[in-house]
């Protein structure tokens, strides 16, 4: 089959090929954890915060809602352990913004929500009672970019889209949540993706997947070999790609596969009639679709560069520090960082809950080298995939010419954090141009 | 316990503490054969070239740049290439002022490590030719009083004229391949710089498109300026000797005198071919390669401004330095 | 850099410098062969028209290059079963027109000169042709060394074939001396050299009773001055030697009354305390009375000769002391008439190297020369640097061998 990627990027001999010399999770049954208590924001996704329905005291359940959408462009809240919600207070989010959230106390009992039951033909449902399940699934862009699912679907429906990209190439190093999904689950995702298809109006379902995950490919041609015949009108097919680092950013999704290259208005349903998902997404749409179970846990990694990895299924708002008490050595580590090892957020604040967007707990323990001066060695040129010149940048941004680096395009910078990665004298390029990029966005805006 | 760091948490392990010891090691075979050739006066300026180097380097940064100097083995590499590139026979002191001239003027004066225009090696074995002239004629055959110790102080006695004919015979080649003629201490030995290229190539230190792209016009300009008299192995003996895959394995794998882009390294390395065999065949041949490498050098800056990757989203290559209005590429449909 | 990381670099530095040091042995052995082959060839080439041999070993001339600064390079030719054949030595002398540079080949002793080929000289047209033309160069094929143009060389025994010999006279060193010194305070001596017969050498000077330089010596410093502005007391007396040399008695010497004489052009002193000391050595050696002191170091440059002379008895097989002797010579003993004083065809007036006083020949003495060659007519000063060349080699060869080769 044939491999898609775009030109530039770290490819896995830069070192980002970290399943070698450890032997990637095998594990077929996925970790429950259960913890204590949790706290859930209500900003989990782009757009507005959901608004509290509850008051402390009440009792809740799982799947029960607990956070209200505001506007078209948000995403309700859901339980995700039963109990009594013992305060809402507001958090700091590691991405700085606060917000209000739901600290609820669990009773380890594991009441279900009422209406989280079985359904009986969910192949049946139309498109339209898909949506309006979509809707109040809380379903957020699970891959990171949490923009809710229901309005983008809506977005898709509305730009006649017909292709629908499962995305399930987790290219930043140290995660395999997906992975996992895709070779325990792979039913779910598929029929998660079908569904999600079907709100939609798409014809064509791809998933897309890369070369090195050689087992989950084989798992998921098996799968979809058996539910194709289930729906002849809709073309469902594989798409590999080689293994580039910031392979899974949308944008560069849509270079691999259409050669178009899209720039910070425009959003693939208009422009190529593409619609992304992730398959944690997908997955969790099912989750509504089969059972009505909101989207109230995800499979969040548990890894590092010296930690053994693991996937665990965890509920929403679930804190760092009693998720990590699990791990031996946690002590150790220098950081511990939400997301990936290059574009994830260091944690200060252990307390901080698992939100709906996030894929996996990365310990680090290696230190950074010595930051030394900038030998133009050319490899940040190398790395970017956007194809700015991160020496320049930094350099300008040192002796601010801020005009200058409005000619350079700065911001085009999708903060993926390869040049930084790339750089052999270990200086803070990525974190100072995203910086300088935010700045100049503001500028331009008028701000 | 645990403080805020940016992202990305994680490096490339190959970095700037790392990345010259590699070349160190790749240099070794060369030091090698130079040392198997010329024997105690080869060790003498190595030794001496790597630690002058350094020396001054770290006496210049700390004193007069009040910089806190970072120890690093760059200064032993560029060291080591200078001691290399030299004629046998060249008194201790040329030594030393040349590498005063390159780790002071060339790399200290213009920004210390990886702000200088020039390779600082070869542009003191520039500085070397033309101050001191008498130093090009200068060469003598290997493995002759190579363990004298009189050759420490005052090198081997027996001198011949530069570069032997005999060796461009075709029955010659193990001799061209071992390196031994009499020629600069360690460049003679193409194999040994062979190895050291392919080592570098396989750490990811040296990117092959600069020395590609010079040894490959370099011998289209051979083929095509020598017509009917060209024969392979004379190709081979035009490449081998004088320094050039010395300079194509050391000079156009150097970081901070190349250009940072891909294309600009393709152009780099053809201008200097081309340079190269300009003045082999109408200048001084001894001279070509140096001169030829420090040219394409100036052009570096103009060829990092120009020559870069094209944005994301922007219609062409140069829309870096032009505000271009936003466009879709190919299919997709007008906005 | 980890440890683990610094091991690793430790390991492959040292796995490529074994692969470079096996490579490098290893080509080195393929190629020593041919080089040496081609080496040899090359020399042979070169070489082999004075010297054919199977190999040619070079030797390091450095060591000698001071005191014997024309030698451009020698080497020692083997045959194929390693014996010394002989040696070749490339010898290159400057002159104010130009430099000539010849190549010749000895034997295994150092005394043989076997062949000589001028490569590059000086001289114009026809005379360069001929300095390098085998007429002239044939002339060193198989010589003794030292070798001297016959227009350099004294004239003592040529001679000498004139005059007949006194009869009686036995061989060997004999002596004789003044009983008191002069005003000045020297003490004349004569000392005569006999050999099969005749007076071959003969020796006038005298001791400085005070401790000072002898005479000739003084006369040549400039200490011991004539007056009436004539030649050196030295030349004079070297006139009178010479002359004596050639007339064998020195009854034959026509003096005045006043004790000079004017047979002998130059001499203004008086000689009769010389003739007289001549006769009394005359005597001595009719009667077989042999010089009884070691001779104090007179005034005869030649050094070499005054340390043979310095033995006892007289022997009658010393090598190097039969000057003038013809013997083995190839080059015929044609007589030249030209005297070493006088001005010489090519308008050079120096007289042979080492000035008037010497008969020094390239620092050989006068008395050891074996071959006389003659001259290309019309290129004295060439022919005499080829001879001087040689002479060189013979020197720098006779300093190697016995230096242990």
């Amino acid at each position: 089959m044939k491999k898609l990627s775009f030109k530039k990027g770290l490819l896995p001999i830069d070192g980002l090929d970290f399943s070698k010399g450890r032997a990637l999770s095998q594990e077929r049954v996925l970790e429950q954890f259960t913890p204590k208590e949790v706290v859930i924001p209500m900003y989990q996704s782009i757009g507005t915060p959901a608004a509290p329905i509850v008051h402390t005291g009440s009792l809740v359940s799982i799947g029960q809602m607990i956070g209200k959408p505001t506007s078209l462009i948000s995403a309700p809240v859901h339980a995700s352990i039963s109990g009594t919600v013992t305060a809402i207070e507001t958090i700091r989010l590691p991405n700085g913004i606060k917000c209000a959230a739901v600290r609820i106390q669990n009773d380890l009992k594991r009441r279900m929500d009422d209406a989280v039951q079985k359904r009986s033909s969910p192949e049946n449902l139309s498109p339209k009672d898909l949506y309006r399940l979509l809707l109040f699934s809380g379903i957020v862009g699970m891959g990171g970019e949490g923009y809710p699912a229901a309005a983008k679907c809506l977005r898709a429906q509305k730009a006649g889209a017909d292709t629908l990209y499962v995305n399930g190439l987790q290219s930043e190093p140290y995660l395999t949540c997906d992975i996992h999904l895709m070779r325990e689950h792979a039913d779910r995702v598929i029929q998660g993706a079908i569904a999600l298809g079907s709100v939609c109006r798409v014809q064509k379902i791809i998933f897309c997947l890369q070369d090195k995950w050689t087992q989950e490919i084989a798992a998921m041609q098996g799968a979809l070999d058996r539910f194709r015949p289930a729906y002849p009108d809709r073309e469902i097919s594989l798409l590999v790609f080689k293994a580039h680092f910031p392979q899974g950013y949308d944008k560069l999704l849509i270079k691999a596969i259409y050669q178009i290259e899209l720039n910070q208005q425009q959003n693939p349903e208009e422009t190529v009639g593409a619609v992304i998902f992730n398959v944690s997404t997908c997955a969790a749409f099912w989750e509504k679709v089969e059972k009505n179970l909101p989207c109230t846990s995800r499979v969040v990694t548990i890894s590092g560069d010296k930690t053994a990895q693991r996937n665990v299924l965890v509920p929403i708002g679930t804190s760092v520090s009693e998720l990590l008490d699990r791990i031996p050595g946690m002590g150790t580590c220098r950081r511990i960082v939400i997301g990936g090892a290059l574009m994830g957020v260091a944690i200060t604040n252990l307390n901080t809950p698992i939100l709906k967007t996030t894929q996996g707990i990365t310990l680090i323990r290696q230190d950074n080298p010595q930051k030394m001066s900038c030998i133009h060695c050319g490899a940040c040129v190398e790395a970017c995939p956007v194809g700015i010149l991160p020496y320049l940048c930094e350099r300008l941004i040192e002796i601010s010419d801020t005009d200058a680096l409005l000619h350079e395009n700065i911001e085009t910078c999708i903060s993926c954090g390869a040049c930084s990665y790339a750089c052999p004298a270990g200086m803070e390029l990525s974190t100072h141009i995203s910086r300088a990029s935010h700045k100049n966005r503001e500028k331009r805006s008028g701000l | 316990m645990i403080r805020k760091y940016p992202a990305p948490h994680i490096r490339k392990e190959m970095n700037i503490s790392l990345i010259y010891p590699h070349v160190l090691i790749a240099l070794l075979p060369c030091a090698a054969a130079a040392v198997y050739y010329y024997g105690i006066r080869a060790l003498m300026f190595l030794f001496v070239g790597m630690t002058a180097y350094v020396l001054f380097d770290y006496l210049f940064s700390q004193y007069v740049r009040r910089e806190k100097y970072v120890w690093d083995a760059s200064g032993l590499v560029s060291g080591a290439i200078l001691a290399l590139i030299l004629p046998p026979t060249v008194p201790l002191l040329y030594l030393l002022i040349g590498v005063f001239f390159a780790s002071v003027v060339i790399k200290q004066c213009f920004g210390g490590l990886g702000s200088n225009l020039f390779n600082p090696a070869i542009a003191a074995r520039a500085f070397l030719s033309i101050a001191f002239p008498s130093i090009d004629a200068a060469y003598t055959e290997p493995i002759v009083s190579r363990w004298s110790v009189t050759s420490l102080l005052y090198g081997p006695i027996d001198t011949v004229s530069s570069a032997t004919p005999w060796i461009s015979q075709k029955e010659h080649v193990f001799e061209l391949l071992s390196g031994r003629y009499p020629g600069a201490i360690g460049t003679t030995c193409a194999a040994a710089i062979i190895i050291g290229g392919i080592y570098l190539v396989r750490h990811g230190i040296l990117r092959v498109e600069a020395p590609l792209s010079y040894l490959l016009v370099l011998s289209l300009g051979y083929w095509f300026g020598r017509g009917t008299q060209a024969t392979v192995f004379g190709m081979f003996y035009w490449i081998f000797t004088g320094g050039i895959l010395f300079a194509a394995v050391y000079a156009m794998g150097d970081y901070s005198t190349t250009p940072t882009t891909k294309y600009g390294r393709l152009i780099f390395g053809a201008g200097a071919a081309i340079m190269t065999l300009l003045i082999r065949d109408f200048g001084n041949p001894s001279y070509a390669v140096g001169f030829a490498v420090l040219a394409m050098n100036i052009t570096v800056p103009i060829l990092d401004l120009y020559i870069r990757p094209r944005i994301y989203s922007m219609p062409s290559w140069f829309s870096g330095r032009k505000k271009a209005d936003v466009k879709i590429l190919g299919k997709g449909g007008e906005q | 850099m980890t440890r683990a990381v610094f091991r690793k670099m430790i390991a492959r530095a040292l796995t490529l410098l074994l692969v470079t040091l096996a490579f490098l042995l290893l080509m080195n052995m393929v190629t020593n062969q041919r080089l040496e082959s081609e080496k040899q060839a090359g020399l042979r080439s070169t070489l082999g028209d004075v010297l054919s041999a199977d190999r040619y070993s070079q030797i390091s001339v450095a060591p000698y290059l001071e005191k014997n600064p024309s030698i451009q390079t020698a080497y020692t030719a083997f045959d194929s079963q390693g014996k010394i054949l002989g040696y070749v030595i490339e010898v290159k002398d400057e002159t104010e027109t130009g430099e000539i540079i010849a190549k010749m080949s000895f034997s295994p002793d150092g005394v043989t000169l076997i062949s000589l080929r001028v490569l590059g000289s000086t001289e114009q047209g026809n005379e360069d042709e001929e300095i390098r033309s085998l007429d002239f160069t044939s002339q060193f094929e198989g010589i003794r060394m030292p070798a001297a143009l016959i227009a350099d060389l004294p004239e003592q025994d040529l001679s000498s074939n004139e005059y007949p010999p006194v009869t009686g006279l036995t061989d060997g060193t004999f002596r004789e001396q003044l009983d008191k010194e002069d005003e000045a305070g020297y003490k004349d001596f004569v000392e005569i050299v006999v050999k099969a017969g005749r007076i071959v050498q003969v020796t006038w000077d005298a001791i400085q009773m005070d401790g000072g330089n002898n005479r000739a010596k003084a006369s040549v410093d400039g200490e011991f001055v004539l007056a009436n502005n004539s030649v050196i007391w030295a030349e004079q007396a070297y006139a009178m030697q010479n002359r004596l040399i050639e007339v064998q008695d020195p009854a034959k010497i026509a003096i005045k009354s006043d004790g000079t004489t004017e047979v002998v052009p130059d001499v203004t002193v008086s000689v009769n305390a010389f003739l007289k000391l001549a006769n009394k050595c005359i005597e001595d050696s009719k009667n077989g009375i042999p010089a009884s002191s070691v001779t104090p170091s007179g005034s005869t440059p030649a050094e070499g000769s005054t340390d043979e002379t310095s033995t006892v008895q007289p022997t009658t097989a010393t090598t190097g002391t039969t000057a003038g002797s013809v013997a083995g010579t190839a080059a015929d003993p044609t007589k030249e008439t030209t005297d070493s004083y006088s001005g010489s065809e090519d308008g050079v007036v120096q007289n042979n190297q080492g000035g008037a006083l010497s008969d020094t020949i390239d620092g050989l003495p006068a008395s050891e020369i074996k071959t006389k060659i003659k001259e290309v007519q019309g290129a004295r000063q060439s022919s005499r640097i080829v001879v001087s060349t040689v002479n060189q080699a013979y020197i720098f060869l006779k300093e190697y061998l016995e230096g242990g080769g």
